[in-house]
């Protein structure tokens, strides 16, 4: 009896919860935002559900099946090894959505850990993690990854290290900004009157304003983050072979480039369609949280 | 203004001695002995030991910094186990194609991107503004090496316009050298056809690296003139009876261009590193091919080379850019300025 009683409070609450998300995140505002979200849940699907919805192994090599066209059983062809190119571009989904958020959280991670600790701080302690913001902001973002995904040695997770390393300078000005700008408001002054330690302000007062233009800025960078990993991999240094990651795939493709064109194409198409989803979800996302920046 | 510049270069400087902390500091994280890197696979201890010495490998790690910087000032780089050659010399060899590739994709982004936002803004919505709503929108979702091999398809393998890549023909040999861009030599050379082939070689690379940046270009200047043609002197102008021409020429675009080369600027980062790329796909001897070649064979001071002088490049120009802004408008007061 008692289980029938509590169901259907706990179903309100989570109702509650998306009313009050769906309040926050007003998505009907936005056409952008609403193509992007659509574009980006079929991406995620694809993701969660490539084991399920692939037709083959990604990585069984078929030598008897090499360089097939586009057929029936093979509706995408097969690559220079006999693998299905359809089963691989869908499993690469996986790997560039997983390697976007790493990015991302990563950068988050470091970014805004030095921007609301030098914007808090001030100081040589706000002078110093500034200027190491600069420097990494002054290298061309794809050549910093480059340079420090080839030191590394190549690999996914070195390539991921070396991407999120180009971002996290991007957080902490937005995140240092943030801490500047409440620093001296009233209710931080009194947490510290009532003897509220820096730490506790920081976690509980600094960080949850600057929120917003930190979800704005995540939205912003998963497409490019995604394009830095797949342009590292192409020139080597990303995900290695057997590993079905698009931009490993069009580098091995390339060499089959003239007659046999769907082995570059299928990845390629993906690869686009998935930052075209991302960058519409970020845009619309930016309209709809930062209405005041909109310039249409 | 003379307070803002000084303070401006003496960042500059300090941001410059920092990235070259950084790119040292790269090289000696490397997994690995550099001196056994240098020495090949098969080399026997005593050589390694040999070229520590040589190379001042066996010095401390801060001696050596100022080893390298020393080098870095007599424009000695190191030396390239891929070329076998001091990486000074392989840049003076690549450096044009590179600088060549960029200037190209530099001017379609300008002919193409600003006109493009300028039509766009005067009747947002209109035809003009939604078709080139959805080449900027799928401009910037175009990853680079997707574009490039794209291309290469449709334009070299199916259409049988345009050469899939290099810089001339196989038969083709470079015109004598003076700048070392083979469209300026050419012509200086008075030879048409082989101007031709190089303006031919160039059509795809430098489409392929301007898109993303052109379709940046193009967003931005369309949101800043609609900022622009909102404002209270526009509306002014307008009401003096200045004829339309005359508002855009002399109010708007002069206004609408100072954000726009801001946002320029920031783009050469994005072409620096988008060389890298296009390089590749279209095997365009240049400095972006010659860092990814020592990249398979784990060849440092040709990577730390171009990282550095790309890096240098990004921050002049913004430099200049900076400054450019400064001149051309003198209601600008930065921060110490009163």
């Amino acid at each position: 009896m008692s289980g029938s009683a509590t169901a259907p409070s706990r179903r309100r609450t989570i109702a509650d919860r998306l009313s009050g998300l769906a309040t926050r995140f007003p998505i009907n505002k936005s056409r952008t935002a609403r193509i992007g979200l659509a574009l980006t849940l079929i991406v995620l699907f694809v993701a969660v559900a490539s084991p399920l919805i692939a037709p083959y192994d990604p990585i069984a090599v078929d030598s008897a099946q090499r360089l097939q066209p586009p057929s029936a059983e093979h509706w995408l062809g097969t690559d220079q090894q006999g693998r299905d190119v359809l089963s691989r571009t869908l499993y690469g989904s996986r790997i560039s959505i997983l390697s976007a958020v790493v990015i991302v959280a990563l950068a988050v991670l470091i970014g805004v850990t030095a921007g609301i600790v030098a914007g808090y701080s001030g100081g040589w302690i706000d002078e110093t993690l500034m200027r190491i913001a600069d420097v990494f902001l002054a290298f061309p973002p794809l050549l910093l990854a480059m340079g420090v995904a080839a030191a590394l040695g190549p690999s996914l997770t070195n390539a991921i290290i070396a991407t999120s390393l180009v971002w996290w300078p991007w957080y902490a000005r937005v995140a240092r900004a943030e801490a500047l700008y409440i620093k001296h408001e009233g209710f931080v002054d009194a947490a510290r009157t009532v003897g509220a330690s820096h730490l506790r302000i920081l976690v509980t007062h600094v960080l949850p304003v600057a929120r917003t233009p930190i979800i704005v800025q995540i939205s912003l960078s998963l497409g490019a983050a995604i394009v830095t990993l797949a342009s590292l991999s192409f020139i080597g240094l990303g995900a290695q072979p057997p590993v079905p990651e698009w931009g490993t795939m069009i580098a091995d493709g390339r060499a089959y480039l003239l007659n046999q064109w769907w082995i570059v194409t299928a990845p390629g198409v993906a690869i686009f369609l998935t930052i075209m989803a991302f960058n519409l979800l970020g845009d619309g996302i930016q309209e709809i949280l930062s209405p005041h920046e909109r310039n249409s | 203004m003379i307070y803002f510049v000084v303070k401006r270069l003496f960042l500059i400087v300090i941001v410059i001695a920092g990235m070259s902390v950084f790119t040292f500091g790269l090289t000696r994280v490397i997994p690995g002995d550099p001196a056994r890197l240098l020495a090949g696979p098969e080399a026997r201890l005593e050589q390694v030991e040999q070229l520590r010495e040589q190379y001042g490998l066996n010095k401390p790690i801060v001696e050596q910094y100022f080893g390298y910087m020393a080098g870095l000032f007599r424009g000695d780089f190191g030396q390239s186990l891929t070329t076998r050659r001091p990486v000074a010399e392989d840049f003076a060899q690549f450096v044009p194609a590179t600088v060549e590739l960029t200037l190209a994709a530099l001017i379609l982004i300008v002919l193409i991107g600003l006109p493009l936002g300028f039509l766009s803004a005067r009747r947002p919505n209109g035809i003009v503004d939604q078709a080139s709503r959805l080449l900027t929108i799928a401009g910037m979702s175009m990853p680079v090496f997707w574009l490039g091999v794209l291309f290469q398809i449709v334009f070299f393998k199916w259409l049988r316009v345009l050469p899939a890549g290099g810089r001339l023909g196989i038969i083709e040999s470079a015109p004598p050298h003076v700048t070392g861009f083979y469209t300026i030599d050419a012509l200086m050379a008075g030879n048409m056809d082989l101007l031709l082939s190089a303006l031919q070689h160039l059509v795809l690379p430098s489409f392929t690296l301007a898109l993303a940046s052109l379709a940046t270009i193009t967003r931005v200047s369309r949101a800043t003139v609609i900022g622009v043609l909102r404002t209270d002197y526009v509306r002014t102008a307008r009401a003096r009876g200045l004829s339309e021409r005359q508002v855009m020429t002399r109010h708007v675009f002069k206004n609408a261009m100072i954000p726009t080369v801001t946002v320029l600027g920031m783009q050469i980062g994005i072409l620096l590193g988008g060389n890298l790329i296009v390089e590749v796909v279209f095997s365009w001897p240049g400095i972006g091919l010659y860092a990814v070649n020592a990249i398979k064979n784990l060849d440092f001071a040709p990577i730390m080379g171009v990282m550095l002088i790309s890096a240098l490049a990004y921050v002049m120009v913004n430099l200049i850019v900076d400054l450019v802004y400064l001149a051309l408008n003198p209601r600008i007061t930065y921060a110490g300025d009163k």
